[in-house]
């Protein structure tokens, strides 16, 4: 009798929690537009669906130069996405705002952060705040330097043996490439930083800072540490690349663009995710390291940027746990993310794959990947960036480099505390 | 009553926000959180915020430049196509061309006109071979692109409302002129001009006012909106980035309070000048 | 009569130095892209592209869906500033209420204020009704003009009382009154409001930009941007300039046919103001 009693009661509680279950979550899940990537968004959410039948996904697609606004203003109404993405420069922003919530291991199916973090060599430090993670890496992306072989042998020169490598060697070899007109104009450069696009120069000087054993923001202590001797090193190379060598500029055509279009013997701001619009555009290239300082402190390249894919904090508890399991859904199919679209994440299923071995540059990539470093995280990113970029534009105009690195620690400090004050007045 | 729609949606629309834009002018808001009320403090602050002085100075260079060579030239234009000549109207349909572009548009063709090696660069540094001129990349070079660009959008407009005022003094005050024999500037300056007083302070004021809030400009022709080092970043400009870049929509809405006392301030002073009779 | 030579050579000079820029976007969105920043400039296109940059142009945004966008929002302004202000003031005009002065002034001093004031705070307004980055955020503030209710009450007051009157005698109600007997006499100050209101409102800047990020929604003038910044991709000029001139084409049209009523519009636009 007891026996039965046991089992109907064990049938009905496992049928009470299938009911509970059962109940349909709808999610919300926006990512911002890469158009390789979209087509297997939308396979691995099919799959998905038909593995999770009480999970509905409506997954939506948002243009990159509207996505940071659209994602704040969806979240101040209330209505933010319960799973998004976005890159490691603004998530300190939403964890500021608590919009983040922490991994929920549990409802992805693992034990512990130890096990997630196992699968990958690197790419969480972005993620990571106050000890715990609030995302998973769908692409982990370091830029490295391209040769345009076919005019690199048009001057003469072999793109392998006489790459410069250090920074001090480069505008040499650079002058060597460029071809100028009657009043010493260059109408096609050898190679030029991409002055024109924002993220550019926070990668570029935080690379070369970190070269040099120096950083622009301590994060530790959220302040600004710009001006230093190391600084005053980096800043005056920008300088002088565009006024002493007259080697290119912010008044040119951006340096991707120019590369892409055989106008540009080399350019150092593409990822692994550029070789394919290269070959697209015949562009015959060969890849190598970004250079270093001479007496360089640490041997990285070109800093590491993330996009992670998180969960909203303020959404149920049902489709909170519903978006863990599928963020782990999303980010397992990573094998496929890169053969398809270029997207690289530092794991055994990637670096173990058909695309990945067949690919020349990979292995490259991931070796300078493991030399790198994040740029430092900030609130406020927006802000900051301008404030160097105002900086360098008045060096550019001919400030001196000394007199404006000051002005410009302050302006970023002044960002650093409003915010720091911000976040302490909203946590009252 | 009929007048109530509209006066309904003016204060839901108008009113409204203008009342909630000066509370928010007081708080600290980056729309994530609720207001945080902080007092004066925006204001105290903008004055020592390096952004806003640069953007109060381009404002007022590009409000002096956008308004005196308008004021002038645009009546001279309005001088020359007042009298009637062969192919005056055609000419004159002509001369006003720069008006019928949007905004946007008169941006955009100008980016192009103004790149480095490009066609203004041949038309005015062909002459001394130069091959390069960065109209928009460098500091000093830029803003005046700017106001040269409005200014050009401008004239034309303003040429019409000179004419309309020039169309009101009776021709025979002219004739009378010409019979005495006054040559063109005398008879210009007796005649014309104390009738063209009305005219004139309107030209004045709705040129200010509209360079003030004038942004559209700085946003699209530089390859960075406010231009080189902020060189053509303008109040306008300042309330979008604080606004919708920064999302600090509590200093935005301090950044627009005080353009809008600016602007009340000079037009009450050009109002006093048609008042003074 | 020796000064009318020179006075003709000036005012062409003067013609064709303002004019040299439009003449520019026209000529080059027939041209190859190549061709349109060669130095120097070719005046005529070398190389006729036929539509080709028009319809690059369509390929790069949704060049037809901006223009659609444009003209929803324009005509929507004009139809209701102009009947609504028509409204206002005719009922300002012609009828006593307590408060009457007050209100008017209240409503004109709406037009002092810079929509920078507004912007930020409306943004959050519509945010509350959930209108933004949808047709209704986007149309409905601003879409009557406090101006259009001055400019006409000027007009309506100076229609004849006697008319007004004769109707009520008749029997005919208010709104008749208005529909039927001040509209038709309005019709020409509608009409140079109509043309204000459509030129303001098809190169309105700031609220689109402001208000709308899916680009199905956007209009032409924030569209254009498409083409002068494009996202990771060379800017195509020979099609900014195609549609560039789309975007002006509008305009172009109600100048040339419309040209009296265009310019009393913007004289009456600045006289009365």
């Amino acid at each position: 009798m007891a026996v039965w009693i046991r089992l109907a009661a064990a049938i009905v509680s496992l049928a009470w929690a299938g009911v509970a279950a059962a109940q349909p979550v709808t999610l919300r899940m926006w990512m911002h537009e890469h158009p390789p990537r979209i087509p297997i968004d939308k396979r691995i959410v099919a799959e998905f669906e038909k593995a999770n039948p009480d999970i509905k996904v409506d997954h939506e697609i948002i243009p990159v130069a509207e996505y940071p606004t659209k994602l704040l203003t969806a979240f101040a109404a209330g209505s933010g996405p319960d799973i998004f993405n976005q890159n490691s420069m603004l998530v300190a922003q939403y964890f500021n705002a608590r919009i983040l919530a922490p991994i929920d291991y549990a409802a992805m199916g693992l034990a512990d952060e130890a096990a997630l973090t196992s699968q990958y060599t690197s790419g969480f430090d972005g993620i990571r705040f106050q000890g715990r993670l609030y995302g998973i890496p769908t692409e982990v992306s370091n830029w490295a330097c391209f040769a345009n072989n076919a005019i690199w042998h048009e001057a003469g020169l072999d793109p392998d043996k006489d790459w410069p490598k250090t920074w001090e060697a480069l505008p040499a070899v650079a002058e060597k490439l460029t071809q100028r007109d009657v009043n010493g104009v260059p109408r096609r450069r050898g190679f030029d930083f991409n002055w024109p696009n924002r993220a550019t120069f926070w990668f570029m000087p935080n690379t070369l800072l970190h070269q040099l054993g120096a950083t622009m923001i301590d994060e530790e202590n959220y302040k600004a540490t710009i001006d230093t001797p190391a600084a005053r090193k980096v800043f005056h190379y920008f300088q002088d690349w565009a006024n002493k060598y007259r080697l290119g500029g912010p008044q040119y055509t951006d340096a991707r663009t120019e590369f892409l279009g055989g106008r540009l013997a080399t350019d150092c701001s593409f990822g692994i995710w550029g070789i394919p619009q290269m070959v697209a555009a015949k562009i015959d290239w060969s890849v190598h390291p970004a250079p270093r300082f001479e007496g360089a402190v640490s041997d990285n390249g070109m800093d590491i940027y993330a996009f992670y894919m998180m969960v909203n904090a303020r959404s149920s508890p049902a489709a909170q746990k519903a978006a863990w399991k599928l963020v782990r859904f999303y980010t397992d199919h990573a094998a496929e993310l890169f053969a398809g679209a270029g997207l690289f994440v530092p794991r055994k299923e990637v670096t173990e794959s058909e695309a990945y071995r067949t690919n020349p540059a990979a292995p490259f990539f991931l070796a300078e990947l493991n030399k790198a470093q994040f740029s430092p995280r900030v609130v406020g990113y927006d802000q900051v960036l301008d404030a160097i970029l105002r900086g360098r534009d008045k060096m550019l105009q001919g400030e001196s480099v000394e007199s404006m690195l000051p002005v410009m620690n302050d302006e970023v400090n002044a960002v650093l505390n409003r915010e720091r004050a911000r976040a302490a007045a909203m946590a009252k | 009553m009929f007048v109530l729609p509209a006066v309904g949606f003016f204060a839901a629309f108008n009113v409204f926000p203008m009342l909630f834009g000066l509370y928010l002018s007081f708080t600290d808001y980056d729309l994530l959180n609720p207001p945080l009320w902080v007092g004066f403090d925006n204001f105290v602050n903008l004055f020592a915020d390096r952004l806003f002085l640069t953007a109060l100075h381009n404002t007022l260079m590009f409000v002096l430049g956008a308004t005196l060579p308008v004021w002038a030239l645009s009546l001279l234009a309005a001088l020359l196509f007042d009298q009637a000549f062969r192919g005056r109207d055609i000419i004159k349909a002509t001369f006003f061309l720069p008006v019928l572009p949007p905004v946007v548009v008169v941006a955009v063709i100008w980016r192009v006109l103004l790149h480095p090696n490009g066609v203004m660069t041949w038309l005015i540094g062909g002459r001394w071979g130069l091959t390069e001129i960065r109209w928009l990349a460098d500091a000093v070079l830029a803003p005046l692109s700017m106001i040269a660009v409005h200014d050009w959008a401008a004239i034309p407009f303003f040429m019409v409302i000179w004419l309309a005022g020039l169309a009101g003094i009776p021709a025979e005050l002219r004739e009378a002129a010409a019979l005495d024999g006054a040559g063109p500037v005398r008879s210009f300056w007796y005649i014309e001009l104390p009738h063209l007083r009305a005219t004139a302070v309107l030209v004045a004021a709705l040129s200010s006012i509209n360079a003030f809030q004038t942004f559209a400009l700085q946003y699209v022709i530089p390859t960075d909106p406010g231009g080189p080092a902020n060189s053509t970043l303008v109040l306008g400009l300042l309330v979008l980035k604080y606004g919708f870049q920064y999302f600090r929509m509590g200093d935005a809405a301090a950044v627009s309070m005080v353009m809008f006392v600016m602007i009340l301030i000079v037009t009450m002073i050009q109002l006093r000048f048609n008042r003074r009779d | 009569m020796t000064e009318r030579p020179i006075r003709i050579l000036v005012a062409v000079a003067a013609a064709a130095i303002f004019a040299f820029p439009i003449w520019f976007m026209v000529s080059s969105a027939f041209k190859a892209e190549p061709e349109v920043h060669a130095i120097p400039m070719h005046f005529l296109p070398h190389d006729f592209q036929g539509f080709a940059q028009f319809r690059l142009a369509a390929e790069i945004a949704p060049l037809w869906r901006y223009f659609l966008n444009s003209w929803i929002y324009a005509a929507s302004h004009v139809g209701i500033t102009v009947f609504f202000g028509a409204l206002a003031g005719f009922g300002f005009a012609k009828y006593r209420f307590p408060g009457r002065t007050l209100l008017f002034l209240a409503v004109l001093s709406t037009i002092m204020v810079p929509f920078q004031v507004l912007v930020v705070p409306l943004f959050v307004e519509v945010k509350w009704f959930g209108w933004e980055n949808s047709y209704a955020g986007l149309i409905i503030p601003g879409m009557m003009n406090a101006f259009g209710v001055f400019m006409m009450r000027q007009y309506a007051s100076d229609l004849p009382d006697e008319l007004i009157e004769a109707a009520r005698v008749d029997g005919a109600g208010e709104f008749h009154i208005f529909l039927r007997i001040a509209l038709p006499l309005l019709l020409p100050a509608l009409a140079s409001l109509a043309i204000i209101v459509f030129i303001w409102s098809w190169g309105n800047f700031l609220w689109p930009l402001v208000i709308v990020q899916d680009k199905d929604l956007n209009v032409l003038s924030v569209g254009m941007t498409s083409y002068s910044q494009p996202y990771q991709r060379e800017p195509m000029w020979g099609a900014a300039m195609a549609a560039s001139t789309v975007a002006t084409l509008p305009i172009a049209a109600l100048f040339v046919f419309f040209q009296r009523y265009f310019v009393k519009g913007l004289t009456a636009a600045a006289v009365k103001g």
